[in-house]
C-alpha cells in the first residue's frame, strides 16, 4: 500500500493515528500508571536529540512530499482536533493525580497517547516553521513570531514539566521548617523558613435579613448586604438600620481564641415595630447572635477574607537572614524559587497558627516566558493584520497578502 | 452607582440605540456611541461604589460584554461603514444587558484575595474584548450564512468583515491567554495548570487557531468558513458560563460564581 504523502488529509489522519495507537500500547505496558515525566539532563539530552531529528528529517526530506506531510497544515489540524477531544474530557470530567489508579480519560494530562499528540504537534510545528523558512523572510513576521512562540512554549513545557518542583511547607507560627513534601515524599530544601506570624484579615462585617423561622435568607436578588460601620444609618430592605458599634472584636470574645466581630444596632420595621442588640456572625466556639423583630432576624454572615499572609524570616544556608513576607498573589523569589502562601490552619490560636508554604522551583520557566513573549508580539501582529482586510474589503482588488 | 439605577440607565442606552435604527438617522454611529456612554458612567458609578472592579460575577461580566459588543462592531464600522452589522451588533449587546437587569445579582464590595492582582482587570478586560470581537464575527457569519443559502459567493463579503473581527478578536484572545498564564505563576505558582477553565479556554483557542489553518480549504467555499466561524462561538460560552455547570467546576479555582 502506498503511503497518503503530502499535505493530505489520510497522512493525517494516518499520523495522528499512530501516535493515538503507540500512546494507547505505552499506556498498556506501563499498566496504566502514566507517563513519567524525564529530568534533568535526562530532559535536556531529549530535547536535544528531538531537535536533531527533526533537522536531519528536514535536511534529508526538505522539498520532498515527505517534509509536506510533516510540516503540513492539515496534520496540524488534525493533530490539533484529536488534542482538543482530550481537552474536553480534560476540561469536563474530575482528574486524578499522576500514578494514582484511575481511568485513562480521568489521567488526561499524564496519558501516554495526549503526550504523544502534544510532540507530533510540537514536531508538526518545527518542520511547519523550517519549511515557511525555506520560502523566504518576506512578510512572514505573524507566522513567525506565533509559531516560533508556540513551540518554544510548548517544548519547554513539555520537556521541562519533569523539573517543575512544588514542596509543601507546613510550619507553625514562631518554629522553623527547613523541608516540604511532595506527593508522600519529603526533602531538604535549600532554606529554612522562621514563621513569626500567620495573619487573616477580614472586609467589613455585612447585615443581612433572614426568617426567624427557618434561617433563610430574604433579601430579593438584586438587595446587596448592607455594610456595617460605626454611626451608619441605612435602609435595608425596607428596614431603617442604624449601628450603634461595630467592633472586629466582640466583649464576648474569648480571651487567646481569634476575635469575632460584631455590631451593636437599632431596627425599626416598615410597620413601626422596632428591635434593637447586638449580632456576631459568632465562631468555633461561640454561637452566633441575632436581633429579631416580628418572624424576621437581622444576622451577621462570616465575614469574607480579604487578606492571608505569612510573615516569616528565610534562613539561607549562606548570608544574612531575609525578612519577608508572602500574601496570595504576592509570592517571594529567592534564588529561582518562588514561595507562595497556600494555605493555613488556625485550629491552635494565636501563636499556634500553622501556614503552608508552597515553595516553587521551575529552572525552565525563563523559556517559557520568551516563547510567551514572542507569542505576545505576534497577537499584536495579528490585531494589525484586521487593517490588512479592511484595506481588502475597501478595495477588493487589493491582492491577498502573504 | 448601585445596582437600582441600572434599568434607568439601561432605559436611556436603549432610548439612544433605537435611534439608531431609523434609516433617517444618517449617522448612527453617534447614537450608538451615546447609549455606550450611559452604560460607561454606570460601570464607573459601579466601579466607585463597589470600591472594586465590576468584574467579579457573571453579571457583572455580561454587563462589560454587552458594552464592548456594540464598541467592538463601532470600531469595525468606523473603517467598513455598513450599517447592519453594527444596528446588529448593538441589538444583541442590548439583549446582553437586558438579561443582566432581568437577573439581578448580589453585589458586595468584597474581592477574594485571589483576584486582588494587577493582572485581575488587564485579563478580565482583554478576554471580554476578545469575546465581543468574536461573537460580532460568529453574528456577522450567522447573519451571511443564512443570506448566501442559495449562492455561495454571496458569502464572500460576509466572511470579510466576519475574518476582520476575528483577526481582532483572536489577538486579544491571546493576549488575555497570555495575561492569564502570568497571573496564574504568580497566583498559583505555575502558568498552566489544565484547570478547567484553563482547558476551556485553550479549547477556545485552539477552535480558531483551527480555523486559521482549515481557511485555505475553504477559498471556494466561504460559507463552510462562514459556518464554522458560527459554531466556534459555542465554545466561547461554555468556557464563560458554562464550565461552571460541568463536572469538573468543583476542582477549578476560577469559578467565581455569585
Amino acid at each position: 500500500m502506498k503511503l497518503p504523502l503530502g499535505n493530505t488529509w489520510g497522512f493525517a489522519l494516518l499520523a495522528t493515528g499512530a501516535a493515538m495507537v503507540a500512546g494507547f500500547g505505552v499506556d498498556a505496558v506501563l499498566g496504566g500508571r502514566g507517563f513519567p515525566a524525564p529530568v534533568w539532563p535526562d530532559n535536556l539530552m531529549l530535547l536535544a536529540a528531538f531537535l536533531v531529528f527533526q533537522g536531519a528529517v528536514w535536511f534529508g526530506t526538505r522539498g520532498r512530499r515527505l517534509m509536506d506531510a510533516l510540516g503540513g497544515g492539515r496534520l496540524a489540524v488534525v493533530t490539533l482536533g484529536m488534542i482538543c477531544l482530550w481537552a474536553v474530557f480534560l476540561g469536563s470530567l474530575p482528574q486524578i493525580g499522576r500514578g494514582e489508579d484511575a481511568a485513562i480519560l480521568q489521567r488526561v494530562m499524564h496519558a501516554p497517547p495526549f503526550v504523544f499528540l502534544m510532540l507530533l504537534l510540537l514536531a508538526n510545528l518545527g518542520w511547519g516553521i523550517l519549511r515557511h523558512l525555506s520560502a523566504g523572510l518576506r512578510g512572514s513576521s505573524l507566522f513567525l513570531f506565533n509559531h516560533v512562540g508556540v513551540y518554544v512554549v510548548a517544548a519547554s513545557a513539555l520537556f521541562g514539566s519533569g523539573d517543575v518542583t512544588r514542596l509543601d511547607i507546613w510550619v507553625r507560627e514562631g518554629e522553623l521548617a527547613w523541608t516540604g513534601t511532595e506527593g508522600r515524599n519529603r526533602y531538604e530544601m535549600p532554606f529554612a523558613v522562621h514563621l513569626h506570624r500567620f495573619t487573616i484579615e477580614y472586609f467589613p462585617a455585612q447585615l443581612t435579613l433572614i426568617d426567624s423561622r427557618n434561617g433563610e435568607v430574604l433579601l430579593p436578588a438584586g438587595t446587596d448586604p448592607l455594610t456595617l460601620r460605626q454611626g451608619k444609618g441605612a435602609m435595608l430592605d425596607g428596614y431603617r438600620v442604624v449601628v450603634r458599634e461595630a467592633t472586629s472584636a466582640a466583649p464576648w470574645s474569648v480571651p487567646g481564641d481569634d476575635p469575632i466581630p460584631a455590631a451593636n444596632i437599632h431596627v425599626t420595621a416598615p410597620d413601626g415595630n422596632t428591635g434593637e442588640g447586638w449580632v456576631s456572625c459568632g465562631s468555633s466556639v461561640m454561637p452566633p447572635v441575632f436581633v429579631s423583630v416580628g418572624e424576621v432576624a437581622f444576622a451577621m454572615p462570616v465575614p469574607r477574607v480579604r487578606l492571608y499572609e505569612s510573615r516569616f524570616t528565610l534562613v539561607p544556608p549562606a548570608g544574612e537572614p531575609i525578612e519577608t513576607s508572602v500574601r496570595v498573589n504576592a509570592p517571594y523569589k529567592f534564588e529561582g524559587w518562588w514561595l507562595y502562601q497556600k494555605g493555613y490552619n488556625v485550629e491552635g490560636g494565636p501563636g499556634a497558627r500553622y501556614s503552608q508554604i508552597e515553595a516553587v522551583r521551575d529552572p525552565w520557566l525563563p523559556a517559557v516566558y520568551a516563547g510567551l513573549a514572542l507569542m505576545a508580539v505576534g497577537s499584536v501582529l495579528a490585531i494589525g493584520r484586521a487593517g490588512v482586510l479592511v484595506r481588502q474589503l475597501q478595495n477588493p482588488k487589493t491582492p491577498q497578502d502573504r | 452607582m448601585t445596582w437600582h439605577a441600572f434599568p434607568w440607565i439601561l432605559g436611556g442606552t436603549g432610548l439612544l440605540w433605537m435611534l439608531s435604527f431609523f434609516p433617517q438617522v444618517r449617522r448612527p454611529q453617534w447614537w450608538v456611541l451615546a447609549g455606550a456612554a450611559l452604560i460607561v458612567v454606570f460601570i464607573g458609578g459601579l466601579w466607585l461604589e463597589l470600591g472594586r472592579p465590576p468584574m467579579r460575577t457573571l453579571g457583572e461580566t455580561r454587563l462589560w460584554f454587552g458594552l464592548l459588543l456594540p464598541l467592538s462592531a463601532l470600531a469595525v464600522y468606523w473603517f467598513v461603514p455598513w450599517r447592519w452589522p453594527l444596528l446588529y451588533a448593538t441589538a444583541i449587546g442590548f439583549l446582553f444587558l437586558l438579561v443582566t437587569m432581568l437577573r439581578p445579582e448580589t453585589h458586595d464590595r468584597t474581592l477574594m484575595p485571589a483576584l486582588q492582582s494587577p493582572w485581575f482587570v488587564p485579563h478580565v478586560v482583554l478576554y471580554l474584548v476578545a469575546y465581543a470581537f468574536l461573537v460580532y464575527a460568529a453574528a456577522i457569519a450567522v447573519f451571511g450564512t443564512w443570506n448566501a443559502r442559495r449562492e455561495e459567493e454571496r458569502a464572500r463579503p460576509y466572511l470579510g468583515l466576519a475574518e476582520v473581527s476575528l483577526w481582532i478578536g483572536f489577538g486579544f484572545l491571546t493576549l488575555g491567554l497570555l495575561a492569564g498564564a502570568v497571573w496564574a505563576k504568580e497566583a498559583w505558582g505555575h502558568y498552566w495548570t489544565w484547570d478547567p477553565k484553563e482547558t476551556w479556554a485553550f479549547l477556545t483557542w485552539a477552535v480558531y487557531l483551527g480555523y486559521f489553518h482549515l481557511r485555505r480549504e475553504w477559498s471556494d467555499h466561504p460559507r463552510r468558513a462562514l459556518l464554522y466561524l458560527a459554531a466556534a462561538s459555542v465554545v466561547i460560552f461554555v468556557c464563560w458560563f458554562g464550565v461552571n455547570y460541568l463536572p469538573s467546576a468543583a476542582q477549578s479555582v476560577h469559578t467565581y460564581t455569585n
